[in-house]
């Protein structure tokens, strides 16, 4: 099989174009994000003042927005170096992002007009049951733009899965398992992209159906209450399916940006091998059985399904982050690399990766779930790995792709927000799991006098991460006209 | 302790692993053939996969021995039993005291929405927990050490007052 690179796709204007909009979109959310989440810890620290009912809103719009604009963003790196290897429909791309818009506007419309307020997992039956703080149709205005996010998604994996099937005949070739089981020679040059996109598009077209069906079956009890209920815990399992599948799909889509950009940077070759394609095949079937570690607390859950919960947490950290990460660090180990912002941050992102998996591994188990269960740790490890891990990612990307010949040179600034983004990183992560230590409650509008102290250092941090990502997003707007987004070409 | 003890461990994997990625970052200025490095490196792998194995293993064997939640149904009655529900935004316990040394059943559900019914002790340090669920019925068992009015809140969002759904149960000194 032919496995060079399509002639490149992406000089055309509109795909350009297309590119340009998911990522000056992302960042905008990402940053409007980002002041939610740190007025939340300002909140929390006595700061500022914001009534209950303001605060559950911020919760909301953060929790939502924020895997909502994780899994666009890192879309938009699947998509462009996905392109390279299969013949993507930009078309459909687009039709993805809008969409989303049309999704954020009515969750908006939802939580500041509608004043729904019920975080992100929507657990049945709080989107019908809010005592009269929003309406049903506030409710189903809420919902109803997660679905449309969703149909979004489902399309554009669909166009990635004709795209993928075009070239490669299935998806198990797609995945490089016929050099696993089908005694085939293996061939180093098959993309690592391909394989995790072959992965994700499996993961998240199932996580994104078990989503809809659930966010379906909330809106119609919206409505016809006595003739359509639903099981609360089955509720929470899609619930809680879908949010995991969801998130990590995000992680696997944006870590093709370090597959891709990372040999560039160390001149050595990320090539695939057979423990690279078992890990990503294992990882397939471990992202999915592992999200009951969100129900141990759940004790009408079958024992064997907790048990599963807290051993596939173990080993789902196995394939997939120790093979990336160990091949990033053995690429990085020696290889006179050249550090600038992209390359640290793709660097970076390795660490945080892998660092925010160590206290969720820990909570995953039963007898520290018992005391650390929607605790402060719960937010603490994954801003750990979205803060550290994800986000790096998702800037080297852009970054990457906006970087022109002529741009100025701003390495004493970058250095200086560089580290206010990884400082504050650190100190919003080190409050988290210490307040989680301490045994605080996530999700509080108010905090006791004791757990102020904590969260107003938070917001010192948080402070600190939102500087850094203006930096970013300044930087890449500034130059993104100007730049072709063939920086890779 | 318990809590110290999960910190510590989290720390302590954090520091090591931040010392390798500090170490190949400040290592990474010279640059060497990528085939010995990797060849070196890759032979490490294979230990450290069976280390990090063999340790997973055995923690989940000693965290599940015994397993950590109580058996939920076809169990003998307890003599101290408090029946716990959860309303948007209060708890109703049908018993409020109860004594040190020996084991409580708490059988929680809900009325309404989720809740989670977290307990703390007088220095807000949470003793366990568990979910409140309309329509099913969570049995948490936990035997309080010492005596003293510990509080009930609220883990699971629930709406504008989740924050103020708490109550107390006071733990009397053990029986003679």
């Amino acid at each position: 099989m032919n496995l060079q690179k399509l002639s490149l796709p992406e000089t055309s204007t509109k795909s350009s174009n297309t590119l340009r909009l998911y990522v000056v979109t992302s960042l905008l959310v990402l940053f409007l994000m980002m002041l939610a989440g740190a007025t939340m810890r300002y909140t929390q620290g006595a700061l500022i003042e914001v009534a209950p009912n303001i605060f559950y809103q911020l919760l909301t719009v953060h929790g939502a927005g924020m895997v909502g604009i994780a899994g666009l963003f890192s879309s938009s790196i699947m998509w462009y170096f996905l392109r390279r290897y299969v013949d993507l429909n930009t078309n459909i791309f687009l039709v993805n992002f809008v969409l989303f818009l049309i999704g954020v506007l009515m969750i908006l419309g939802a939580i500041f007009f509608g004043d729904f307020a019920a975080a992100w997992t929507f657990l049945y039956p709080l989107p019908a049951k809010s005592m009269g703080v929003w309406s049903h149709h506030a409710a189903a205005m809420f919902l109803g733009g997660l679905l449309i996010i969703g149909v979004g998604f489902l399309l554009f994996y669909l166009d990635v899965t004709r795209a993928i099937l075009k070239r490669y005949s299935n998806l198990y070739n797609a995945m490089g398992l016929q050099y696993l089981f089908g005694g085939k020679t293996l061939d180093e040059e098959h993309p690592p992209a391909v394989v995790a996109s072959t992965m994700v598009l499996i993961i998240n077209t199932l996580g994104i159906l078990a989503g809809a069906v659930i966010l379906v079956m909330c809106i119609l009890n919206l409505y016809f209450p006595d003739d359509v209920t639903i099981d609360p815990l089955l509720a929470k399992n899609l619930t809680y399916f879908f949010g995991h599948v969801f998130i990590n799909a995000s992680i696997y889509m944006a870590v093709i940006a370090v597959y891709e950009l990372l040999p560039k940077y160390t001149n050595r070759p990320w090539k695939v091998n057979k423990l690279f394609i078992t890990a990503w095949f294992f990882s397939t079937f471990m992202v999915m059985m592992v999200y009951p570690h969100h129900l141990l607390m759940d004790f009408a859950m079958p024992r064997w399904a907790l048990v599963i919960g807290q051993i596939c947490s173990y080993m789902n950290g196995f394939p997939v982050l120790l093979v990336t990460a160990y091949g990033a660090v053995t690429l990085v180990h020696r290889s006179g690399i050249k550090w600038d912002l992209i390359s640290r941050l793709l660097f970076l992102s390795m660490f945080g990766w892998v660092a925010g998996t160590i206290p969720a591994i820990i909570d995953a188990t039963i007898s520290v779930n018992l005391v650390m269960h929607n605790t402060m740790w719960v937010p603490g490890h994954f801003h750990f790995y979205l803060l550290l891990g994800l986000l790096p990612m998702l800037f080297a990307f852009s970054l990457f792709v906006t970087q022109t010949k002529s741009e100025r040179n701003t390495r004493y600034l970058d250095e200086i927000f560089f580290s206010s983004y990884l400082y504050g990183s650190l100190v919003l992560i080190g409050t988290f799991l210490l307040s989680g230590k301490d045994s605080v409650p996530r999700r509080w509008a108010a905090h006791y006098a004791e757990w102020i102290p904590m969260s107003q250092i938070a917001a010192v941090g948080a402070t600190m991460v939102v500087l850094g990502t203006l930096f970013f997003l300044i930087k890449i707007i500034l130059r993104i006209n100007k730049a072709s987004l063939t920086a890779d070409a | 302790m318990k809590h110290e003890l999960i910190l510590f461990v989290s720390v302590f994997f954090i520091a090591v692993l931040t010392a390798v990625f500090v170490y190949v970052y400040f290592a990474s200025n010279k640059r060497r053939e990528f085939k010995p490095v990797k060849e070196k490196l890759y032979g490490y792998r294979p230990k450290l996969f069976t280390f990090l194995i063999l340790m997973g293993f055995g923690v989940a064997v000693g965290t599940l021995f015994e397993f950590p939640i109580a058996k939920q149904a076809g169990t003998k009655p307890v003599e101290q039993s408090i029946k716990v529900t959860g309303y948007q935004w209060y708890w109703v316990l049908d018993k409020t005291e109860v004594y040190a040394n020996e084991p409580v059943e708490f059988m929680i559900k809900s009325a309404d929405v989720n809740h989670g019914f977290g307990i703390y002790d007088e220095d807000l340090v949470m003793h366990t927990q568990g979910q409140a669920m309309p329509q099913y019925t969570n049995r948490l068992v936990h035997t309080f050490k010492k005596p003293g009015t510990y509080k009930l809140l609220c883990l699971e969002f629930c709406g504008i007052a989740h924050h103020n759904m708490v109550a107390a149960l006071t733990v009397l000194p053990a029986k003679e």
